[in-house]
Protein backbone atom coordinates (compact mmCIF):
# COMPACT_ATOMS: atom_id res chain seq x y z
CA UNK A 1 0.00 0.00 0.00
CA UNK A 2 2.91 2.29 0.83
CA UNK A 3 4.40 1.78 -2.59
CA UNK A 4 1.07 2.50 -4.26
CA UNK A 5 0.53 5.83 -2.47
CA UNK A 6 4.16 6.66 -3.11
CA UNK A 7 3.78 6.09 -6.83
CA UNK A 8 1.03 8.61 -7.16
CA UNK A 9 2.36 11.14 -4.65
CA UNK A 10 6.12 10.98 -5.02
CA UNK A 11 7.30 13.02 -8.03
CA UNK A 12 10.46 10.90 -8.30
CA UNK A 13 8.38 7.85 -9.01
CA UNK A 14 6.23 9.50 -11.66
CA UNK A 15 7.72 7.22 -14.36
CA UNK A 16 6.37 4.25 -12.45
CA UNK A 17 2.91 5.78 -12.52
CA UNK A 18 3.06 5.98 -16.30
CA UNK A 19 4.27 2.38 -16.55
CA UNK A 20 1.39 1.15 -14.43
CA UNK A 21 -1.20 3.15 -16.36
CA UNK A 22 0.23 1.96 -19.70
CA UNK A 23 0.13 -1.61 -18.43
CA UNK A 24 -3.48 -1.34 -17.29
CA UNK A 25 -4.78 0.38 -20.44
CA UNK A 26 -3.01 -1.92 -22.86
CA UNK A 27 -4.19 -5.03 -20.97
CA UNK A 28 -7.70 -4.44 -22.27
CA UNK A 29 -6.48 -4.78 -25.84
CA UNK A 30 -4.17 -7.71 -24.97
CA UNK A 31 -6.91 -9.70 -23.29
CA UNK A 32 -9.55 -9.20 -25.95
CA UNK A 33 -7.45 -9.49 -29.08
CA UNK A 34 -5.51 -12.32 -27.47
CA UNK A 35 -8.72 -14.26 -26.86
CA UNK A 36 -9.54 -14.17 -30.56
CA UNK A 37 -5.98 -15.21 -31.42
CA UNK A 38 -6.18 -18.16 -29.05
CA UNK A 39 -9.58 -19.46 -30.17
CA UNK A 40 -8.70 -19.01 -33.84
CA UNK A 41 -5.31 -20.68 -33.23
CA UNK A 42 -3.43 -18.02 -35.14
CA UNK A 43 -0.64 -17.13 -32.74
CA UNK A 44 1.83 -17.79 -35.55
CA UNK A 45 0.19 -14.95 -37.51
CA UNK A 46 0.68 -12.68 -34.51
CA UNK A 47 4.30 -13.85 -34.37
CA UNK A 48 4.91 -12.98 -38.02
CA UNK A 49 3.30 -9.54 -37.70
CA UNK A 50 5.23 -8.70 -34.55
CA UNK A 51 8.62 -9.64 -35.97
CA UNK A 52 7.96 -7.85 -39.24
CA UNK A 53 7.54 -4.68 -37.20
CA UNK A 54 11.28 -4.40 -36.67
CA UNK A 55 11.49 -3.76 -40.42
CA UNK A 56 9.12 -0.81 -40.08
CA UNK A 57 10.98 0.57 -37.08
CA UNK A 58 14.35 0.29 -38.85
CA UNK A 59 12.96 1.84 -42.00
CA UNK A 60 11.50 4.79 -40.09
CA UNK A 61 14.75 5.36 -38.17
CA UNK A 62 16.82 5.23 -41.34
CA UNK A 63 14.61 7.48 -43.49
CA UNK A 64 14.04 9.89 -40.67
CA UNK A 65 17.80 10.28 -40.09
CA UNK A 66 18.72 10.37 -43.76
CA UNK A 67 16.13 12.90 -44.92
CA UNK A 68 15.79 14.67 -41.61
CA UNK A 69 12.13 13.93 -41.04
CA UNK A 70 11.61 14.16 -37.28
CA UNK A 71 7.90 13.33 -37.54
CA UNK A 72 8.71 9.89 -38.87
CA UNK A 73 9.04 8.22 -35.47
CA UNK A 74 9.89 4.54 -34.94
CA UNK A 75 6.32 4.07 -33.75
CA UNK A 76 4.75 5.34 -36.94
CA UNK A 77 7.07 2.91 -38.75
CA UNK A 78 5.80 0.15 -36.47
CA UNK A 79 2.15 0.98 -37.16
CA UNK A 80 2.83 1.09 -40.92
CA UNK A 81 4.69 -2.22 -40.94
CA UNK A 82 2.14 -4.05 -38.82
CA UNK A 83 -0.81 -2.90 -40.95
CA UNK A 84 1.13 -3.75 -44.10
CA UNK A 85 1.92 -7.25 -42.80
CA UNK A 86 -1.71 -7.77 -41.77
CA UNK A 87 -2.96 -6.78 -45.23
CA UNK A 88 -0.38 -8.99 -46.93
CA UNK A 89 -1.40 -12.00 -44.86
CA UNK A 90 -5.07 -11.30 -45.49
CA UNK A 91 -4.60 -11.03 -49.26
CA UNK A 92 -2.45 -14.13 -49.37
CA UNK A 93 -5.01 -16.15 -47.44
CA UNK A 94 -7.81 -14.91 -49.67
CA UNK A 95 -6.31 -15.06 -53.13
CA UNK A 96 -3.10 -17.04 -53.19
CA UNK A 97 -2.63 -20.78 -53.18
CA UNK A 98 0.69 -20.37 -51.35
CA UNK A 99 0.82 -22.26 -48.07
CA UNK A 100 0.20 -19.75 -45.34
CA UNK A 101 2.96 -20.95 -43.04
CA UNK A 102 5.64 -20.47 -45.70
CA UNK A 103 4.47 -16.91 -46.28
CA UNK A 104 4.39 -16.22 -42.55
CA UNK A 105 7.94 -17.51 -42.18
CA UNK A 106 9.02 -15.12 -44.93
CA UNK A 107 7.22 -12.11 -43.43
CA UNK A 108 8.70 -12.97 -40.04
CA UNK A 109 12.34 -13.31 -41.13
CA UNK A 110 12.46 -10.69 -43.88
CA UNK A 111 10.96 -8.13 -41.50
CA UNK A 112 13.60 -8.86 -38.86
CA UNK A 113 16.47 -8.89 -41.35
CA UNK A 114 15.32 -5.67 -43.01
CA UNK A 115 15.01 -4.00 -39.64
CA UNK A 116 18.52 -4.93 -38.52
CA UNK A 117 20.00 -3.80 -41.85
CA UNK A 118 18.22 -0.43 -41.76
CA UNK A 119 19.30 0.09 -38.16
CA UNK A 120 22.93 -0.64 -39.03
CA UNK A 121 22.73 1.80 -41.95
CA UNK A 122 21.33 4.54 -39.74
CA UNK A 123 24.01 6.98 -38.57
CA UNK A 124 24.60 7.08 -34.82
CA UNK A 125 24.21 4.21 -32.40
CA UNK A 126 20.75 2.70 -31.99
CA UNK A 127 20.20 -0.11 -29.58
CA UNK A 128 17.64 -2.55 -31.01
CA UNK A 129 17.39 -4.20 -27.59
CA UNK A 130 14.70 -1.87 -26.29
CA UNK A 131 12.49 -2.75 -29.27
CA UNK A 132 13.22 -6.44 -29.03
CA UNK A 133 12.67 -6.76 -25.28
CA UNK A 134 10.61 -3.69 -24.42
CA UNK A 135 11.18 -1.27 -21.61
CA UNK A 136 8.06 -0.57 -19.66
CA UNK A 137 9.84 1.66 -17.15
CA UNK A 138 10.63 4.14 -19.94
CA UNK A 139 6.99 4.85 -20.84
CA UNK A 140 6.18 8.57 -21.25
CA UNK A 141 2.98 10.51 -20.72
CA UNK A 142 2.39 10.67 -24.50
CA UNK A 143 2.78 6.90 -24.71
CA UNK A 144 0.09 6.46 -22.08
CA UNK A 145 -2.32 8.67 -24.01
CA UNK A 146 -1.63 6.87 -27.30
CA UNK A 147 -1.96 3.45 -25.64
CA UNK A 148 -5.25 4.43 -23.98
CA UNK A 149 -6.64 5.70 -27.28
CA UNK A 150 -5.74 2.62 -29.33
CA UNK A 151 -6.80 0.24 -26.61
CA UNK A 152 -10.19 1.93 -26.35
CA UNK A 153 -10.62 1.81 -30.12
CA UNK A 154 -9.76 -1.90 -30.25
CA UNK A 155 -12.10 -2.78 -27.40
CA UNK A 156 -14.94 -0.76 -28.90
CA UNK A 157 -14.60 -2.56 -32.24
CA UNK A 158 -14.49 -5.94 -30.54
CA UNK A 159 -17.53 -5.06 -28.44
CA UNK A 160 -19.68 -3.72 -31.26
CA UNK A 161 -19.00 -6.59 -33.65
CA UNK A 162 -18.67 -9.34 -31.06
CA UNK A 163 -21.37 -11.65 -32.42
CA UNK A 164 -20.07 -11.54 -35.96
CA UNK A 165 -16.43 -11.83 -34.93
CA UNK A 166 -17.13 -14.85 -32.75
CA UNK A 167 -19.33 -16.47 -35.40
CA UNK A 168 -16.69 -15.91 -38.08
CA UNK A 169 -14.15 -17.60 -35.88
CA UNK A 170 -16.47 -20.52 -35.13
CA UNK A 171 -18.14 -21.32 -38.46
CA UNK A 172 -17.17 -19.24 -41.47
CA UNK A 173 -19.00 -21.37 -43.99
CA UNK A 174 -22.35 -20.86 -42.31
CA UNK A 175 -21.98 -17.08 -42.38
CA UNK A 176 -21.01 -17.12 -46.04
CA UNK A 177 -24.31 -18.79 -46.88
CA UNK A 178 -25.98 -15.93 -45.07
CA UNK A 179 -24.22 -13.48 -47.39
CA UNK A 180 -21.98 -12.18 -44.60
CA UNK A 181 -18.56 -11.06 -45.81
CA UNK A 182 -16.43 -13.08 -43.43
CA UNK A 183 -13.28 -11.80 -45.14
CA UNK A 184 -14.08 -8.33 -43.77
CA UNK A 185 -14.36 -9.63 -40.23
CA UNK A 186 -11.15 -11.59 -40.65
CA UNK A 187 -9.44 -8.39 -41.80
CA UNK A 188 -10.90 -6.58 -38.80
CA UNK A 189 -9.35 -9.17 -36.50
CA UNK A 190 -5.99 -8.91 -38.27
CA UNK A 191 -5.94 -5.11 -37.97
CA UNK A 192 -6.89 -5.38 -34.28
CA UNK A 193 -4.04 -7.83 -33.88
CA UNK A 194 -1.61 -5.53 -35.69
CA UNK A 195 -2.48 -2.51 -33.53
CA UNK A 196 -2.43 -4.51 -30.32
CA UNK A 197 1.03 -5.74 -31.22
CA UNK A 198 2.27 -2.17 -31.69
CA UNK A 199 1.04 -1.35 -28.18
CA UNK A 200 2.96 -4.28 -26.84
CA UNK A 201 6.37 -3.28 -28.16
CA UNK A 202 6.86 -0.83 -25.29
CA UNK A 203 5.65 -3.29 -22.71
CA UNK A 204 7.19 -6.67 -23.51
CA UNK A 205 9.10 -6.11 -26.77
CA UNK A 206 8.83 -7.78 -30.17
CA UNK A 207 10.20 -11.16 -29.23
CA UNK A 208 7.86 -11.88 -26.33
CA UNK A 209 4.65 -10.51 -27.83
CA UNK A 210 3.24 -13.93 -28.68
CA UNK A 211 3.56 -14.94 -25.06
CA UNK A 212 1.68 -11.91 -23.80
CA UNK A 213 -1.04 -12.39 -26.42
CA UNK A 214 -1.57 -16.07 -25.71
CA UNK A 215 -0.75 -16.81 -22.06
CA UNK A 216 -3.57 -14.79 -20.40
CA UNK A 217 -6.34 -16.03 -22.77
CA UNK A 218 -5.02 -19.58 -22.76
CA UNK A 219 -5.14 -19.57 -18.95
CA UNK A 220 -8.56 -17.93 -19.03
CA UNK A 221 -9.99 -20.43 -21.48
CA UNK A 222 -9.26 -23.21 -19.00
CA UNK A 223 -11.36 -21.39 -16.45
CA UNK A 224 -14.35 -20.20 -18.49
CA UNK A 225 -17.20 -21.65 -20.53
CA UNK A 226 -17.91 -18.99 -23.08
CA UNK A 227 -16.01 -16.46 -25.09
CA UNK A 228 -17.30 -13.44 -23.21
CA UNK A 229 -16.15 -14.62 -19.80
CA UNK A 230 -12.91 -15.83 -21.35
CA UNK A 231 -12.05 -12.38 -22.70
CA UNK A 232 -13.02 -10.56 -19.51
CA UNK A 233 -10.89 -12.95 -17.48
CA UNK A 234 -8.00 -12.51 -19.94
CA UNK A 235 -8.10 -8.76 -19.42
CA UNK A 236 -8.05 -9.19 -15.64
CA UNK A 237 -5.19 -11.68 -15.84
CA UNK A 238 -3.23 -9.40 -18.19
CA UNK A 239 -3.56 -6.54 -15.74
CA UNK A 240 -2.42 -8.78 -12.89
CA UNK A 241 0.57 -10.08 -14.83
CA UNK A 242 1.68 -6.65 -16.02
CA UNK A 243 1.34 -5.09 -12.58
CA UNK A 244 3.11 -7.88 -10.74
CA UNK A 245 5.77 -7.95 -13.45
CA UNK A 246 6.40 -4.24 -13.01
CA UNK A 247 6.46 -4.70 -9.23
CA UNK A 248 9.00 -7.52 -9.46
CA UNK A 249 11.11 -5.65 -11.95
CA UNK A 250 11.15 -2.48 -9.82
CA UNK A 251 11.70 -4.27 -6.52
CA UNK A 252 14.48 -6.62 -7.66
CA UNK A 253 15.91 -4.44 -10.41
CA UNK A 254 15.15 -6.96 -13.14
CA UNK A 255 14.15 -6.26 -16.77
CA UNK A 256 10.39 -5.48 -17.04
CA UNK A 257 9.25 -7.48 -20.09
CA UNK A 258 10.76 -10.79 -18.98
CA UNK A 259 9.39 -10.32 -15.45
CA UNK A 260 5.87 -9.94 -16.86
CA UNK A 261 6.25 -12.96 -19.12
CA UNK A 262 7.66 -15.16 -16.36
CA UNK A 263 4.74 -14.23 -14.10
CA UNK A 264 2.25 -15.05 -16.87
CA UNK A 265 4.09 -18.27 -17.71
CA UNK A 266 4.14 -19.54 -14.14
CA UNK A 267 0.41 -18.88 -13.86
CA UNK A 268 -0.34 -20.59 -17.17
CA UNK A 269 1.65 -23.71 -16.34
CA UNK A 270 0.02 -23.90 -12.90
CA UNK A 271 -3.46 -23.72 -14.42
CA UNK A 272 -2.47 -26.26 -17.03
CA UNK A 273 -1.12 -28.58 -14.38
CA UNK A 274 -4.08 -28.21 -12.03
CA UNK A 275 -6.68 -28.69 -14.76
CA UNK A 276 -4.96 -31.77 -16.11
CA UNK A 277 -3.79 -33.09 -12.75
CA UNK A 278 -6.03 -36.14 -12.87
CA UNK A 279 -4.84 -36.94 -16.34
CA UNK A 280 -1.18 -36.62 -15.37
CA UNK A 281 -1.62 -38.69 -12.20
CA UNK A 282 -3.36 -41.39 -14.22
CA UNK A 283 -0.58 -41.36 -16.79
CA UNK A 284 2.10 -41.73 -14.10
CA UNK A 285 0.00 -44.39 -12.40
CA UNK A 286 -0.22 -46.33 -15.65
CA UNK A 287 3.55 -46.12 -16.11
CA UNK A 288 4.13 -47.77 -12.75
CA UNK A 289 1.41 -50.35 -13.12
CA UNK A 290 2.94 -51.78 -16.26
CA UNK B 1 -48.89 -26.85 -56.31
CA UNK B 2 -47.00 -23.63 -57.04
CA UNK B 3 -45.57 -23.93 -60.52
CA UNK B 4 -42.68 -21.49 -60.16
CA UNK B 5 -39.63 -23.49 -59.02
CA UNK B 6 -37.75 -22.19 -55.95
CA UNK B 7 -34.54 -23.89 -57.06
CA UNK B 8 -33.48 -24.33 -60.66
CA UNK B 9 -30.39 -26.14 -61.99
CA UNK B 10 -29.70 -26.01 -65.72
CA UNK B 11 -27.06 -28.37 -67.06
CA UNK B 12 -24.64 -27.76 -64.19
CA UNK B 13 -21.13 -29.20 -64.05
CA UNK B 14 -18.84 -28.94 -61.07
CA UNK B 15 -15.29 -30.03 -60.27
CA UNK B 16 -13.15 -29.11 -57.27
CA UNK B 17 -9.97 -28.54 -59.28
CA UNK B 18 -9.63 -26.94 -62.71
CA UNK B 19 -9.27 -29.55 -65.48
CA UNK B 20 -10.02 -32.48 -63.21
CA UNK B 21 -12.93 -34.75 -63.99
CA UNK B 22 -16.23 -33.31 -62.72
CA UNK B 23 -17.70 -34.45 -59.42
CA UNK B 24 -21.16 -33.55 -60.72
CA UNK B 25 -22.14 -33.71 -64.40
CA UNK B 26 -25.14 -32.45 -66.39
CA UNK B 27 -27.23 -31.75 -63.31
CA UNK B 28 -30.63 -30.49 -64.35
CA UNK B 29 -33.65 -30.19 -62.07
CA UNK B 30 -36.35 -27.99 -60.57
CA UNK B 31 -37.47 -28.03 -56.95
CA UNK B 32 -40.87 -26.51 -56.24
CA UNK B 33 -42.23 -24.84 -53.14
CA UNK B 34 -43.43 -27.25 -50.49
CA UNK B 35 -41.54 -30.24 -51.85
CA UNK B 36 -39.60 -32.60 -49.62
CA UNK B 37 -36.60 -33.86 -51.50
CA UNK B 38 -34.40 -36.62 -50.22
CA UNK B 39 -30.93 -36.95 -51.73
CA UNK B 40 -29.50 -40.46 -51.63
CA UNK B 41 -26.40 -41.98 -53.16
CA UNK B 42 -23.11 -43.69 -52.37
CA UNK B 43 -20.31 -42.09 -50.34
CA UNK B 44 -18.46 -39.62 -52.54
CA UNK B 45 -21.38 -39.54 -54.96
CA UNK B 46 -21.60 -35.75 -54.71
CA UNK B 47 -24.55 -35.21 -52.35
CA UNK B 48 -22.81 -32.67 -50.14
CA UNK B 49 -21.35 -30.98 -53.20
CA UNK B 50 -24.82 -30.58 -54.69
CA UNK B 51 -26.12 -29.04 -51.47
CA UNK B 52 -23.20 -26.63 -51.28
CA UNK B 53 -23.96 -25.50 -54.83
CA UNK B 54 -27.53 -24.71 -53.78
CA UNK B 55 -26.27 -22.83 -50.72
CA UNK B 56 -23.84 -20.83 -52.87
CA UNK B 57 -20.73 -22.03 -51.02
CA UNK B 58 -19.46 -23.53 -54.30
CA UNK B 59 -19.80 -22.01 -57.78
CA UNK B 60 -20.57 -24.16 -60.84
CA UNK B 61 -18.05 -24.56 -63.70
CA UNK B 62 -20.80 -24.61 -66.24
CA UNK B 63 -24.56 -24.15 -66.33
CA UNK B 64 -26.92 -21.97 -64.36
CA UNK B 65 -28.26 -22.14 -60.80
CA UNK B 66 -31.15 -20.05 -59.54
CA UNK B 67 -32.51 -19.89 -56.00
CA UNK B 68 -35.70 -17.82 -55.67
CA UNK B 69 -35.03 -16.49 -59.15
CA UNK B 70 -31.59 -15.05 -58.39
CA UNK B 71 -28.11 -16.49 -58.06
CA UNK B 72 -27.46 -18.59 -54.95
CA UNK B 73 -26.03 -16.66 -52.02
CA UNK B 74 -28.23 -13.62 -52.64
CA UNK B 75 -31.09 -15.03 -50.62
CA UNK B 76 -29.00 -16.65 -47.94
CA UNK B 77 -31.32 -15.60 -45.17
CA UNK B 78 -34.15 -17.65 -46.68
CA UNK B 79 -32.05 -20.81 -46.39
CA UNK B 80 -31.65 -22.78 -43.20
CA UNK B 81 -28.53 -24.85 -43.61
CA UNK B 82 -27.22 -27.65 -41.48
CA UNK B 83 -23.77 -28.94 -42.46
CA UNK B 84 -22.82 -32.62 -42.49
CA UNK B 85 -19.74 -32.28 -40.36
CA UNK B 86 -20.09 -31.52 -36.68
CA UNK B 87 -16.32 -31.52 -36.28
CA UNK B 88 -15.89 -28.02 -34.97
CA UNK B 89 -12.90 -27.00 -32.92
CA UNK B 90 -13.71 -28.95 -29.77
CA UNK B 91 -12.27 -26.40 -27.40
CA UNK B 92 -13.99 -23.34 -28.86
CA UNK B 93 -15.68 -21.61 -25.91
CA UNK B 94 -19.18 -20.94 -27.23
CA UNK B 95 -22.51 -21.73 -25.59
CA UNK B 96 -25.35 -23.66 -27.19
CA UNK B 97 -27.37 -20.44 -27.08
CA UNK B 98 -24.82 -18.51 -29.11
CA UNK B 99 -24.47 -21.28 -31.67
CA UNK B 100 -28.23 -21.24 -32.29
CA UNK B 101 -28.39 -17.43 -32.35
CA UNK B 102 -25.78 -17.44 -35.14
CA UNK B 103 -28.66 -18.60 -37.32
CA UNK B 104 -30.07 -15.06 -37.10
CA UNK B 105 -26.97 -13.30 -38.41
CA UNK B 106 -27.17 -11.82 -41.87
CA UNK B 107 -30.60 -10.26 -41.49
CA UNK B 108 -31.27 -7.12 -43.44
CA UNK B 109 -32.50 -4.09 -41.57
CA UNK B 110 -31.41 -1.37 -39.14
CA UNK B 111 -28.62 -2.32 -36.79
CA UNK B 112 -27.84 -5.44 -38.75
CA UNK B 113 -24.22 -4.43 -39.39
CA UNK B 114 -23.43 -5.10 -35.76
CA UNK B 115 -25.42 -8.31 -35.56
CA UNK B 116 -26.74 -7.83 -32.04
CA UNK B 117 -29.46 -10.06 -30.67
CA UNK B 118 -32.67 -8.73 -29.14
CA UNK B 119 -34.80 -10.17 -26.36
CA UNK B 120 -37.18 -11.48 -29.01
CA UNK B 121 -34.25 -13.28 -30.63
CA UNK B 122 -33.46 -15.02 -27.36
CA UNK B 123 -37.05 -16.23 -27.19
CA UNK B 124 -36.78 -17.56 -30.73
CA UNK B 125 -33.63 -19.35 -29.65
CA UNK B 126 -35.45 -21.06 -26.79
CA UNK B 127 -38.27 -22.07 -29.12
CA UNK B 128 -35.90 -23.50 -31.71
CA UNK B 129 -34.14 -25.51 -29.01
CA UNK B 130 -37.46 -26.79 -27.71
CA UNK B 131 -38.32 -28.05 -31.18
CA UNK B 132 -35.28 -30.32 -31.10
CA UNK B 133 -35.71 -31.07 -27.38
CA UNK B 134 -32.47 -29.40 -26.35
CA UNK B 135 -33.88 -26.49 -24.30
CA UNK B 136 -32.25 -27.78 -21.11
CA UNK B 137 -28.81 -27.40 -22.64
CA UNK B 138 -29.11 -23.74 -23.59
CA UNK B 139 -26.36 -22.59 -21.22
CA UNK B 140 -23.97 -25.50 -21.79
CA UNK B 141 -20.79 -25.07 -23.80
CA UNK B 142 -21.26 -26.52 -27.29
CA UNK B 143 -18.08 -28.60 -27.15
CA UNK B 144 -19.36 -30.53 -24.15
CA UNK B 145 -22.25 -32.09 -26.10
CA UNK B 146 -22.35 -35.53 -27.71
CA UNK B 147 -22.34 -35.87 -31.50
CA UNK B 148 -26.10 -36.38 -31.71
CA UNK B 149 -26.81 -33.47 -29.36
CA UNK B 150 -24.57 -31.25 -31.48
CA UNK B 151 -26.56 -32.24 -34.54
CA UNK B 152 -29.80 -31.32 -32.82
CA UNK B 153 -28.40 -27.92 -31.88
CA UNK B 154 -27.31 -27.36 -35.48
CA UNK B 155 -30.82 -28.24 -36.65
CA UNK B 156 -32.12 -25.61 -34.22
CA UNK B 157 -29.67 -23.13 -35.73
CA UNK B 158 -31.09 -23.91 -39.17
CA UNK B 159 -34.67 -23.47 -37.90
CA UNK B 160 -34.33 -20.28 -35.86
CA UNK B 161 -34.49 -17.86 -38.79
CA UNK B 162 -37.78 -19.42 -39.98
CA UNK B 163 -36.28 -20.07 -43.43
CA UNK B 164 -38.32 -20.91 -46.50
CA UNK B 165 -36.01 -23.72 -47.54
CA UNK B 166 -34.39 -26.09 -45.09
CA UNK B 167 -31.22 -27.79 -46.31
CA UNK B 168 -30.05 -30.60 -44.08
CA UNK B 169 -26.97 -32.72 -44.76
CA UNK B 170 -27.44 -36.06 -43.00
CA UNK B 171 -29.43 -34.59 -40.12
CA UNK B 172 -30.01 -37.90 -38.42
CA UNK B 173 -26.72 -39.73 -38.90
CA UNK B 174 -25.90 -39.55 -35.19
CA UNK B 175 -29.25 -39.30 -33.48
CA UNK B 176 -31.10 -42.07 -31.67
CA UNK B 177 -34.28 -43.57 -33.10
CA UNK B 178 -36.62 -41.70 -30.78
CA UNK B 179 -35.10 -38.37 -31.79
CA UNK B 180 -35.30 -39.46 -35.38
CA UNK B 181 -39.03 -40.19 -35.07
CA UNK B 182 -39.58 -36.80 -33.44
CA UNK B 183 -37.54 -35.25 -36.17
CA UNK B 184 -39.59 -36.84 -38.92
CA UNK B 185 -42.82 -35.52 -37.39
CA UNK B 186 -41.19 -32.10 -36.98
CA UNK B 187 -40.27 -32.00 -40.66
CA UNK B 188 -43.74 -33.15 -41.62
CA UNK B 189 -45.28 -30.39 -39.53
CA UNK B 190 -42.94 -27.71 -40.90
CA UNK B 191 -43.80 -28.85 -44.39
CA UNK B 192 -47.55 -29.12 -43.99
CA UNK B 193 -48.33 -26.25 -41.61
CA UNK B 194 -45.58 -23.79 -42.46
CA UNK B 195 -45.15 -24.63 -46.15
CA UNK B 196 -41.42 -25.18 -45.88
CA UNK B 197 -39.48 -26.68 -48.74
CA UNK B 198 -37.11 -29.29 -47.39
CA UNK B 199 -34.02 -30.77 -48.99
CA UNK B 200 -32.09 -33.34 -47.11
CA UNK B 201 -29.38 -35.90 -47.56
CA UNK B 202 -30.10 -39.17 -45.90
CA UNK B 203 -28.81 -42.70 -45.93
CA UNK B 204 -31.97 -43.77 -44.20
CA UNK B 205 -34.56 -45.22 -46.55
CA UNK B 206 -37.21 -44.92 -43.85
CA UNK B 207 -37.52 -41.27 -44.74
CA UNK B 208 -38.26 -41.97 -48.34
CA UNK B 209 -41.45 -43.88 -47.82
CA UNK B 210 -42.81 -41.73 -45.01
CA UNK B 211 -42.66 -38.09 -45.96
CA UNK B 212 -40.53 -37.52 -49.03
CA UNK B 213 -42.13 -36.37 -52.28
CA UNK B 214 -39.08 -36.73 -54.54
CA UNK B 215 -35.91 -38.79 -54.34
CA UNK B 216 -32.69 -37.59 -55.97
CA UNK B 217 -30.16 -40.33 -56.66
CA UNK B 218 -26.80 -38.62 -56.94
CA UNK B 219 -23.78 -40.47 -58.20
CA UNK B 220 -21.88 -37.99 -60.36
CA UNK B 221 -25.06 -37.67 -62.40
CA UNK B 222 -28.58 -37.20 -61.13
CA UNK B 223 -31.60 -39.46 -61.49
CA UNK B 224 -34.91 -38.16 -60.13
CA UNK B 225 -37.64 -40.42 -58.75
CA UNK B 226 -40.98 -38.91 -57.76
CA UNK B 227 -42.51 -40.97 -54.95
CA UNK B 228 -46.15 -40.25 -55.78
CA UNK B 229 -46.01 -42.92 -58.46
CA UNK B 230 -44.17 -45.51 -56.43
CA UNK B 231 -44.24 -48.42 -58.84
CA UNK B 232 -42.30 -51.53 -58.03
CA UNK B 233 -39.77 -50.59 -60.66
CA UNK B 234 -39.07 -47.17 -59.12
CA UNK B 235 -38.70 -48.63 -55.64
CA UNK B 236 -36.20 -51.02 -57.16
CA UNK B 237 -34.25 -48.15 -58.77
CA UNK B 238 -34.11 -46.14 -55.55
CA UNK B 239 -33.07 -49.24 -53.74
CA UNK B 240 -30.27 -49.86 -56.27
CA UNK B 241 -29.05 -46.32 -55.84
CA UNK B 242 -28.62 -46.69 -52.12
CA UNK B 243 -27.54 -50.31 -52.57
CA UNK B 244 -24.36 -48.98 -54.10
CA UNK B 245 -23.85 -47.30 -50.80
CA UNK B 246 -24.50 -50.48 -48.91
CA UNK B 247 -22.10 -52.41 -51.09
CA UNK B 248 -19.53 -49.67 -50.68
CA UNK B 249 -19.86 -49.92 -46.92
CA UNK B 250 -19.63 -53.65 -47.15
CA UNK B 251 -16.40 -53.45 -49.11
CA UNK B 252 -14.92 -51.17 -46.48
CA UNK B 253 -15.66 -53.55 -43.68
CA UNK B 254 -14.70 -56.42 -45.98
CA UNK B 255 -11.05 -55.48 -45.51
CA UNK B 256 -11.34 -56.88 -42.03
CA UNK B 257 -12.22 -60.29 -43.43
CA UNK B 258 -9.28 -60.35 -45.79
CA UNK B 259 -6.73 -59.89 -43.04
N1 LIG C 1 -13.19 -29.93 -50.54
C1 LIG C 1 -12.98 -30.85 -51.49
N2 LIG C 1 -11.90 -30.77 -52.29
C2 LIG C 1 -11.68 -31.67 -53.26
N3 LIG C 1 -12.49 -32.71 -53.53
C3 LIG C 1 -13.58 -32.86 -52.78
C4 LIG C 1 -13.89 -31.94 -51.72
N4 LIG C 1 -15.04 -32.32 -51.14
C5 LIG C 1 -15.45 -33.44 -51.79
N5 LIG C 1 -14.57 -33.76 -52.78
C6 LIG C 1 -14.71 -34.88 -53.72
O1 LIG C 1 -15.96 -34.76 -54.38
C7 LIG C 1 -16.62 -36.00 -54.44
C8 LIG C 1 -18.03 -35.88 -53.87
O2 LIG C 1 -17.95 -35.56 -52.50
P1 LIG C 1 -19.21 -35.27 -51.59
O3 LIG C 1 -18.72 -34.79 -50.28
O4 LIG C 1 -20.15 -34.39 -52.33
O5 LIG C 1 -19.85 -36.73 -51.44
P2 LIG C 1 -21.12 -37.19 -50.61
O6 LIG C 1 -22.06 -37.80 -51.60
O7 LIG C 1 -21.63 -36.11 -49.75
O8 LIG C 1 -20.51 -38.37 -49.73
P3 LIG C 1 -20.83 -38.83 -48.21
O9 LIG C 1 -21.93 -39.82 -48.27
O10 LIG C 1 -19.57 -39.48 -47.79
O11 LIG C 1 -21.14 -37.62 -47.41
C9 LIG C 1 -15.75 -37.01 -53.72
O12 LIG C 1 -15.10 -37.78 -54.70
C10 LIG C 1 -14.74 -36.19 -52.97
O13 LIG C 1 -13.48 -36.81 -53.04
MG1 LIG D 1 -21.78 -35.77 -47.75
Amino acid sequence: MNLLTDIFANPNLVFLKYSLLAGIFSSFAFGITGSYIVVRRISYIAGAISHSILGGIGFALFISAKYNLPWLTPYSGAVGASIFAALLIWFAEKYSKERLDSLLGAVWAVGMAGGIIFISLTPGYIDPMSYLFGNILMVTKTDVVVIAFFSFFICLTAFLFQNKLIATSFDEEFLEIRGIRTDIYKLMLLIMTALTIVLMIRIVGIIMIIAMLTLPPASASRLSKNFFSMSILSVILSILFVLSGIGISFRFDLPGGPSIIITAGIFYFSVLFLSSKNFILKFIGNLFNK
Amino acid sequence: MNKEPVIKFEDVNFSYFPNSSPVLKNIDFHIFKNEIVCIVGPNGGGKTTLIKLIAGILKPDRGKIEVFGSSPGENGYKLGYMPQSVHYDNSFPISVKNVVLMGLLGRKGPGSIFGWYSREDRQKCEKALEMVKMANFIKQPFYALSGGQKQRVLIARALISDPEILILDEPTSNVDSETEDNFISLLKELNEKNNKTIIMVSHDMGFVSEIVSTVFCVNKTLVIHPTNILSGEIIQQIYNCSMQMVRHDHRCSGKGHEQ
